[in-house]
């Protein structure tokens, strides 16, 4: 999905999704101050953690007080829960849905109620290594193909599936446009909303690439961090709504009892405008370094910061991996410019490299047929080299044509 | 990086255009966006594909030669490694990092080394040797495997429908 934003949009992105794990410099000198205190509590905290992961393996999974002294272990380390509503658990084939603020959600969800854990690949991969019962839904094959594995993973399975549908950790102030994929299975949908909040200290509890570990740290640190979790009315689709009406349904549910904004990006836009991020700061630390060039051009080249000139001869090399570092170093002397650069060593390589490209390709040419459509010139114009691409296509298929009619004598 | 791309998706075109491999004619569709390529292969000789001229389209992503393009046969083509819709499954269109299943080794998946050529190169060798143990199509790998004759017919009558006759 190629969406094309204006910047009010991009600003959007920006405030769903937490880049940093502190919000304001305010808050770093009493964190300082509270540290000592913190990394104390941390570690109390781990050994009944300890306590806790015991218990869970050991105590039987009917045993009616198991979630229940969990839930109070886990209220002591300072993750308390609470709940609103009951999921419904009549019908066992369901599939539960949720948002997605920290990388604890599953560990969470599954703790008050078993879940197996379904992963699209590729976003989710921050949750590969829970320890929680999983399906993990390949990425390489076909939509359709997927939703019919993933129906006769359904069927084995006892318990109800645990999808994260916006496939991507927000900070909890927006709804993403969910992913279709648990709403074709045709199952009944139990929608589950989930809200953290940290008390004292404001430290976003989750960042778009934090790990889980990292995350559970802080919140054996951080005195008290709250997650709410509301269980909303089992949904199911209307006989003549459409599999995107009903997750728009569903979406526009969950953010009004989150008292939240659906938003109409997915999960695509997101990694788009993260890939865009990263690009713009490659590019402003890239200028920077130009300017630093200049200056230094001045003073002659070869006080060139080493550390720098490493860093554009690996950009060169990014793109022409063929290249020879030597060369692409002396090429780089004379410019100091990486875009530079890589046109030189193109126009260059172009006339040399017809001889070398035909010692590699050579031993699986010999596959093709014996002809080859090669054009004399590449011309100066787009038009000219269209009008020969064009020329040559056509040329191509009469000679297969006439080939074929000789051969079968038509 | 847009620029870096069409930089050298412009050298790869000057390259196939002077000096294509036998059997392959690839360029864009149309100067105006050079991310979008149109590609027309013959089936390799002495193959059941022998003959037929199959055009495919090639889209590019922003930052190639860093992530791979993707390839779609644009004719109706009945082989286990090509989807029916026509995406073209091999190794070599795959980064190294989504392979979930770990069934390609990264050597033979995409990495800036490789080119046009090399994919288009990889696709004729895959007309003439399908692989049917990573199959795209199951209809087809299973043809291939149990009906080899059945399997050829289809294809004469593919290579007929490519030319036009």
């Amino acid at each position: 999905m190629t969406q094309i934003f204006n910047s009010g949009a991009r600003k959007d992105i920006k405030h769903i999704i937490n880049f940093e794990r502190l919000t304001s410099y305010g808050l770093i000198a009493p964190l300082v101050l509270y540290l000592p205190f913190g990394l104390a509590l941390a570690l109390i905290r781990c050994f009944i953690f300890l306590h806790a992961c015991l218990l869970f393996f050991l105590l039987p999974n009917g045993f009616f007080l198991k979630r229940g002294i969990l839930r109070v272990m886990l209220t002591v380390i300072g993750l308390p829960i609470a709940t609103q509503g009951e999921p419904r658990v009549n019908d066992k084939k369901r599939i539960v849905i949720s948002n997605h603020i920290t990388n604890l959600d599953p560990f969470i969800l599954t703790l008050l109620h078993p879940h197996v854990l379904a992963i699209e690949f590729p976003s989710l991969l921050h949750l590969k290594n829970m320890p929680s019962k999983r399906i993990e839904i390949p990425s390489d094959k076909d939509y359709s193909e997927a939703i019919k594995i993933l129906k006769e993973k359904l069927n084995g399975c006892a318990e109800p599936v645990l999808f994260f549908p916006e496939k991507v950790k927000t900070n909890g102030t927006g709804c993403l446009k969910f992913s279709h994929l648990p709403f074709e299975l045709d199952l009944p949908i139990q929608p589950v909303t989930i809200q953290a909040k940290r008390f004292l200290f404001n430290v976003n509890i989750s960042t778009f690439s934090s790990s889980i570990f990292e995350d559970f740290l802080w919140c054996l640190i951080l005195p008290l961090t709250l997650f709410s979790v509301k269980y909303l009315p089992v949904t199911e689709k209307k006989k003549d709504e459409t599999h995107e009406e009903f997750a728009s349904r569903v979406q526009v549910n969950m953010a009004k009892s989150l008292s939240l904004q659906a938003l109409s990006y997915t999960y695509t836009d997101i990694s788009q405008y993260i890939k865009e991020r990263e690009r713009a700061k490659v590019k402003t630390s890239s200028s920077e370094k130009q300017v630093k060039d200049i200056s230094e051009k001045n003073q002659r080249s070869e006080l060139l910061d080493a550390s720098e000139f490493q860093k554009m001869v690996l950009q060169v090399k990014d793109v022409l991996p063929d290249t020879p570092v030597a060369y692409i170093e002396s090429e780089l002397r004379k410019t100091c410019d990486v875009d530079t650069t890589i046109t030189n060593i193109l126009e260059r390589k172009s006339e040399t490299s017809s001889e070398t490209a035909e010692n590699t390709g050579l031993s699986l040419r010999s596959l093709s047929e014996g002809q080859s459509f090669k054009a004399c010139k590449f011309g100066t114009t787009a038009k000219a080299r269209q009008l020969s691409f064009a020329e040559r296509k056509q040329a191509m298929l009469e000679a297969a044509r006439l080939k074929y009619r000789i051969k079968h004598g038509l | 990086m847009a620029g870096s791309a069409l930089k050298r998706l412009m050298a790869e075109y000057k390259q196939l255009t002077l000096n294509p491999p036998e059997g392959i004619i690839a360029g864009p569709v149309d100067e105006e966006n050079f991310f979008e390529w149109e590609a027309l292969i013959m089936g390799p000789q002495d193959t059941c594909f022998e003959g037929g001229v199959f055009p495919a389209r090639l889209t590019f992503p922003s930052d190639y030669p860093l992530s791979p393009p993707k390839m779609k046969f644009t004719c109706e083509i009945f082989h286990p490694n090509i989807y029916a819709d026509g995406r073209v499954c091999i190794s070599i269109l795959h980064a190294p990092g989504d392979d979930p299943m770990g069934y390609e080794t990264s050597a033979e998946r995409w990495s800036p080394v490789q080119s046009v050529e090399k994919i288009l190169l990889s696709v004729v060798s895959m007309l003439s040797e399908p692989n049917d143990e990573s199959a795209a199509n199951v209809d087809a790998a299973k043809t291939w495997r149990d009906d080899r004759k059945g399997f050829e017919e289809i294809a004469r009558v593919t290579v007929r429908k490519s030319l036009g006759l």
